[in-house]
């Protein structure tokens, strides 16, 4: 009982009533046994059993009722199968619009945000389209003459939304999704800009619309919709696993050597069963119906067994954890095998684990979790499959113990002493489109400039200083005359691999895809090991909150530094930016990578372009006269109107990108970079 | 192995239906209720039936703990139903038991199915869960039962009077 957080007023009128409830059972037990003295003083009427009766099934109905409204509680686990959900981009203009019109909040506010979105997105398309000036696709804009659809138009020449006749909301409102005018104003409008975005001609996007990706699962059935209605619950898309707390990272929970557990908590798992009591008994009585009053005795029995339980202690557990492979490469996959042993001596007859991958990892077979009972000494033993991802990882073991009627549970969180070092070797089959320079080291890059070197390049007149052993001696010999040969000079190049890994590139087309922080970094440590292999100096930085600076080199160490830098640095880590535990304030690339950027090094700058920033810094970087090719993985999707935008967005991006020479290889993920790398470099070749 | 190719292998799915044994469970628990109550009241034959439909449907078409309840509260008007007609009381005790089981069973099994899916090893933990209650639930029929038998009819109406008070009482003490 000591469990229970029952409020002292509560736990009074229980004693209360239990007391003066004993009093009666009593004296009537005791007029069974004594009859002739206490019969003729107690009041003798089938109405005080009726009223008994009547008393009951009220209470019992206000116990149906408060279950009713309350509902049960347990704690929440957390999804760890999948890697870590990051949003798709476009999703700010998604949250507003849902915001705006189902919650109603922030309407000013959240109007003009998304009417600016579409507003720049349009007129980017107009300005592309119609080759006009700004100016002109405003006016464009305003005048409604840029597109047919009258709905469109009206979106930015002030109407209001479409009106729908009344059949057609009410058939919306019953069987629909639900969707608000506005909303859907915005969805036709979105679908115009894109429509027009993918006629236009002569750019050299590969729009890549992917039929696999618009299927659309979220469609509940009618039947879906008829139990989310009586259950009242509606199932938000979460994130980010962003309400979840940890208990290790709880402040409340309780700390005990490697174990920190949380307080007790009431499941109600029983709530409401003592209504199956009260109304059994009083409809027992209200109808002198012994065998229906006999009924109630599966409902006190039930109660009492729900009220006597405490939670088993948590603390006695002893977790070992096994690692079939403790430094794996990233994507290749570790067996993971947990043992527990109950080291108390008492039994834990609910106890159920989930073992807490980290969120870049993925399980591809078995379960990360189990639920079981433990004698004293008993052990129990489950095991998963991850894929790694890069970093050092550790991670806990998240235990929820409860009683053995279920009504009370405690959840724990404990440290287990095991460790994933997941680093990349540097191997590589793809081939990086380095852009045609000169420099002033020997490699592998072709230039146009002659001097010394191992392929013929072309024959000159002899000038004094030339090397002896570059003198065509042959020739001299046939004519008497001193020419030199030339040959091609070969030189290295010097890049450096710049990352965007700012908040904003930690997205992905769909929970549980890998996002483009991920895919860039797989990327560029595939193109770093071609460059290195081929003698070229390659350098690494990133743009974040915390600066992220490799030199451009040679040699093994310099490989050995990549290698770290690529599993390790918190800049390039698989966990978005508010999810490290590192400070850091916001550094300005062009201030930090600027500064330490050689003149002569050309930068494969690796984002997915869903925001101007990048382009930015493109165009700066090209301004200053580094050869700038930008990879780009692509995480657009067109599920919503808020990622439809964003993909118009970015396509556009690379099409001004691609107007002023810069390179921009626009990678579909689903496609190896191999495949795009070899495309790019012949559609460049031209 | 190129670690570019971004060809995931096969996934594990979670599954967060209700846990296979105890919601096995439960609606047999659920189907013994409804079938107890019937053979001596035609009238609890559509509430039983329909509450065992109601706990089946929440179970394995959808997720819904009202579902369930509801389920068992249609039940367990059964039971009160079959009893105005004059049940036996050994069947209209089964009966109960049977909701009692079905309740519990049922929202263990979508409180399992929540926090650890369908795709994980659960069973120990389910079967000991309903083992214990069945215990309870048992222990206290019997000794109800034998309560029952030993003590008869023709009372003085004060007796009676005097512990149904008492019992609505204290229930309502230990209510739940």
């Amino acid at each position: 009982m000591s469990t229970r957080s029952t409020s002292s007023f509560d736990r009074l009128t229980r004693t209360t009533v239990l007391f003066l409830g004993a009093i009666a059972f009593g004296i009537g037990t005791v007029t069974l046994v004594v009859v002739e003295p206490l019969v003729h003083q107690l009041p003798s009427s089938f109405a005080i059993v009726a009223f008994a009766g009547f008393l009951a099934i009220l209470s019992g109905l206000w116990i149906v009722r408060s279950r009713y409204k309350s509902g049960v509680q347990q704690t929440t686990i957390p999804n760890v199968e999948a890697i870590l959900s990051t949003p798709a981009p476009g999703h700010e203009t998604d949250r507003a619009l849902r915001r705006l019109t189902h919650l109603r909040e922030g309407t000013l506010q959240y109007r003009e945000q998304i009417q600016e979105r579409l507003t720049s997105a349009a007129v980017a398309v107009i300005m592309r389209r119609e080759d006009c000036s700004e100016a002109q696709a405003i006016h464009q804009l305003e005048e409604g003459t840029w597109t047919d659809n009258e709905t469109a138009a009206a979106f930015f020449s002030g109407g209001n939304p479409p009106k729908e006749p009344l059949t057609a909301r009410l058939v919306n409102r019953f069987f629909g999704d639900n969707e608000d005018p506005y909303e859907g104003w915005v969805r036709i409008t979105v679908d115009e800009i894109t429509k027009l975005a993918e006629i236009e001609p002569a750019t050299e996007t590969d729009e890549t619309d992917d039929a696999s990706d618009t299927d659309t699962d979220d469609t509940g059935g009618f039947f879906e919709r008829f139990t989310s209605k009586i259950d009242g619950e509606e199932d938000d898309i979460t994130l980010l696993p962003a309400s979840y707390k940890s208990p290790l990272e709880d402040d409340d929970a309780e700390r005990k050597g490697n174990v920190a557990s949380r307080r007790v908590l009431e499941t109600n798992h029983w709530h409401g069963i003592s209504a199956i009591a009260l109304v059994g008994a009083g409809w027992g009585m209200l109808t002198f119906d012994p065998n229906v009053l006999l009924v109630s005795v599966v409902g006190v029995a039930l109660a009492a067994y729900a009220r006597s339980g405490s939670a088993p202690s948590v603390t006695a557990l002893d977790v070992e954890r096994q690692l079939s492979n403790e430094s794996p490469q990233p994507g290749e996959t570790v067996e993971v095998t947990v043992t527990v042993e109950n080291t108390s001596d008492s039994f834990v007859p609910d106890l159920r684990l989930l073992d807490r991958v980290p969120g870049p990892m993925e399980v591809v077979d078995g379960s990360p979790r189990m639920a079981t009972a433990l004698n004293a000494g008993q052990t129990a033993t489950f095991s998963y499959t991850v894929v790694a991802e890069r970093g050092t990882h550790e991670w806990p073991l998240v235990v929820v113990a409860r009683d053995f009627s279920g009504s009370v549970e405690r959840e724990a969180a404990i440290d287990v002493e095991s460790e994933m070092d997941c680093v990349p070797s540097l191997q590589t089959i793809a081939d990086a489109p380095l852009r045609a320079q000169t420099s002033l080291f020997s490699g592998q890059m072709e230039t146009s400039a002659s001097g010394s070197g191992l392929e013929f390049f072309a024959m000159r007149e002899y000038q004094e200083g030339d090397p002896m052993k570059r003198i065509d001696w042959k020739r001299y010999a046939r004519t008497n005359e001193l020419s030199t040969i030339d040959f091609r000079q070969e030189r290295a190049a010097k890049v450096v691999l710049l990352f965007d890994a700012r908040d904003s590139a930690y997205v992905s087309p769909a929970p549980g895809r890998r996002h483009a922080v991920d895919l860039a970094v797989d990327a560029g440590t595939e193109i770093f090991t071609a460059l290195f292999d081929r003698g070229d100096l390659t350098g690494i930085a990133a743009f974040d909150t915390v600066p992220c600076w490799l030199a451009t080199s040679a040699g093994d160490d310099h490989s050995e530094r990549a290698r770290q830098l690529f599993a390790r640095h918190p800049a390039l880590a698989s966990l978005p930016p508010e999810l490290k535990d590192v400070e850091g304030s916001y550094v300005d690339p062009l201030r930090h990578v600027l500064r330490q950027l050689p003149v002569e090094a050309q930068v494969m700058l690796f984002s997915p372009l869903c925001d101007d920033y990048t382009v930015e810094v493109a165009r700066r970087l090209d301004l200053m006269g580094h050869l700038v090719t930008i990879i780009s993985p692509d995480p657009t999707n067109d599920r919503t109107p808020g990622q439809r935008l964003a993909r118009v967005e970015r396509s556009m991006r690379i099409a001004s990108l691609r107007e002023r020479e810069i390179q921009v290889v626009d990678w579909n993920v689903d496609e190896m970079l191999g495949l795009e790398l070899e495309r790019a470099k012949q559609r460049w070749a031209v | 192995m190129s670690m570019i190719d971004d060809t995931t292998p096969t996934r594990v799915t979670v599954d967060r239906s209700p846990a296979k044994v105890s919601a096995t469970g439960a609606t047999i628990a659920g189907a013994v209720a409804a079938l107890t109550t019937a053979p001596f009241a035609l009238l609890a034959l559509p509430l039983g039936l329909g509450g065992v439909a109601m706990i089946a449907g929440g179970l394995w078409a959808t997720t819904s703990r009202r579902l369930v309840s509801l389920g068992t509260a249609s039940l367990f008007l059964g039971v009160l139903v079959a009893g105005g007609f004059g049940t036996p009381v050994e069947f209209l005790l089964i009966a109960t038991i049977g909701v009692g089981m079905a309740w519990d069973l049922g929202h263990n099994a979508i409180g399992l199915g929540e926090q650890m899916g369908r795709h994980s090893k659960t069973r120990r933990s389910e079967v000991i869960h309903a083992g214990a209650t069945l215990i309870v639930v048992l222990a206290a029929s019997v000794i109800g039962y034998s309560a029952y038998l030993v003590g008869g009819g023709g009372h003085p109406v004060a007796a009676l009077a005097g512990m149904s008070l008492g019992l609505v009482f204290m229930i309502w003490a230990i209510r739940i």
